[in-house]
């Protein structure tokens, strides 16, 4: 998920791709409610927890600004 | 001691050398470890070994320019990137939107590490060309945040 995000941060200047080594950064991850991972918050409102294909994954992200 | 094996480096070097067609800088977001332990300073876990790590790879194509920010020397670099945790790592490139990483990309994400330097240095994601549409036709911000452990 995390090169997916930022191959299409590569493709759009809408897209800001933030790849988070979660045990790094407790709090952040706290605050996110990330009990595993990969977990992908988009936008702050959508989640999508594990991996996905790309399709997928891309009609998730765009779903969220719908 | 490099943090990278010989061979590894030497992989590396030839691949960065056949497809990396493009200038990427990497903005590194560190400060170096402290000699006491400040209380209240919170402790950065990886910051050395993140910047001896993007050192290596820096030096393995004159394509990478890294550019290091002591944000103990210079915090102010923190709030004009809008950054909030270290190390962070900001990639620029042919990139249209912005690519960045906190922590240290180790592990797996080493992979993405050198992966990401020759999508943005080339401008190339290698997404499907429906994916692609997709993301030229989006009119609205959208900010992914993607949790991650190394192994």
């Amino acid at each position: 998920m995390a090169s997916l995000a930022h191959r299409m941060a590569v493709e759009s200047p809408r897209v800001t791709a933030d790849v988070v080594e979660a045990s790094e950064f407790p709090d952040l991850s706290q605050q996110y409610a990330v009990r595993a991972v990969p977990k992908t918050v988009v936008n702050d409102r959508l989640e999508i927890l594990g991996a996905r294909p790309e399709g997928a994954f891309l009609a998730e992200v765009l779903s969220a600004v719908d | 001691m490099g943090i990278i094996s010989a061979p590894d480096q030497e992989f590396i070097r030839q691949y960065f050398a056949e497809r990396l067609t493009g200038d990427v800088t990497i903005e590194l977001f560190t400060r170096p470890r402290p000699r006491l332990h400040v209380p209240g300073q919170e402790e950065c876990l990886y910051c050395e070994e993140t910047k001896q790590l993007l050192e290596e790879v820096g030096g393995l194509s004159d394509r990478i320019n890294l550019v290091v920010h002591d944000v103990l020397d210079d915090p102010s670099a923190l709030t004009e990137h809008g950054i909030e945790q270290i190390p962070a790592i900001v990639y620029r490139g042919q990139n249209k939107g912005t690519l960045r990483f906190f922590g240290i990309p180790a592990g797996n994400e080493f992979r993405n590490l050198i992966d990401t330097i020759v999508e943005v240095g080339t401008g190339e994601s290698d997404l499907a060309p429906e994916s692609r549409q997709a993301l030229a036709a989006l009119e609205q911000d959208v900010h992914i945040r993607v949790f991650v452990t190394p192994t």
